[in-house]
């Protein structure tokens, strides 16, 4: 039996809730992702360690584990070598920019960012077929 | 992909969240006024400017943006009152936002 996959799969970490509320809406609704919401870097690095994802939209700053030791992380598990992470901050100023690309990051996407316009960003940025 | 139905669920979402925001929007504005430290006011300017995707306001971005780029600088511009007036108006604005 084939199995055949046609919407990539989507890890959304930010610990505020309405970002991933609209996030979700903006990759699963408009997207066409499946989704998956985590509230926190070390629930993403426990969902990476049994789960295949496609891309991870990455919250900056959190509590505890924050984006960039959540990057660090994941790059420790088994499934998080390879997959593509997408910063997603309020930060806006090129040097904070740059910092968070020099980290491995595939992109860094800015808040606010546009609902309809977000799945098309983060599948140029990780490099995913339409 | 139903462009209305996404309006809804972004709607939907600000409904749920709108008072946090507008209780964020306040505090920052009591904290400008009082002279607070800036890695408060940055750290809440930050967080506004997250929920915004919601509402989709970018003149709100620019002034949270001014906002965010006078953290730090010396002169105090931070304190404007212009600034304080505009975030104000923000604040007015959203309260009446659905």
């Amino acid at each position: 039996m084939t199995i055949t996959r046609t919407n990539p799969r989507a890890l959304v970490v930010d610990d505020d809730e309405s970002i991933r509320s609209v996030v979700d809406i903006a990759l699963g609704l408009v997207g066409g992702f499946d989704v998956t919401q985590a509230a926190s870097g070390e629930e993403a690095v426990e969902l990476l360690t049994d789960r295949i994802f496609d891309v991870v939209v990455l919250d900056v700053m959190m509590p505890g584990l924050d984006g960039p030791g959540t990057l660090q992380r994941i790059r420790s598990t088994y499934n998080g070598v390879d997959v593509p992470v997408v910063f997603l901050t309020a930060k806006a100023q090129p040097h904070e920019r740059r910092d968070l690309e020099s980290l491995g990051a595939s992109g860094v996407i800015v808040k606010p960012f546009d609902p309809l316009t977000l799945a098309d960003d983060v599948r140029s940025l990780a490099s995913l077929d339409s | 992909m139903n462009e209305s139905d996404v309006q809804e669920a972004l709607r939907a979402v600000w409904r749920r969240h709108r008072e946090t925001v507008l209780d964020d929007l306040a505090e920052l504005i009591v904290l400008m006024r009082r002279g607070d430290s800036d890695s408060a006011i940055a750290t809440l300017a930050h967080r506004i400017l997250g929920s915004l995707s919601m509402v989709g306001l970018s003149d709100v971005e620019g002034t949270l943006r001014h906002l965010e780029r006078s953290t730090g600088d010396s002169s105090g511009s931070r304190r404007d009152e212009e600034v304080v007036e505009r975030l104000h108006d923000l604040l007015v604005r959203l309260r009446s936002t659905d």
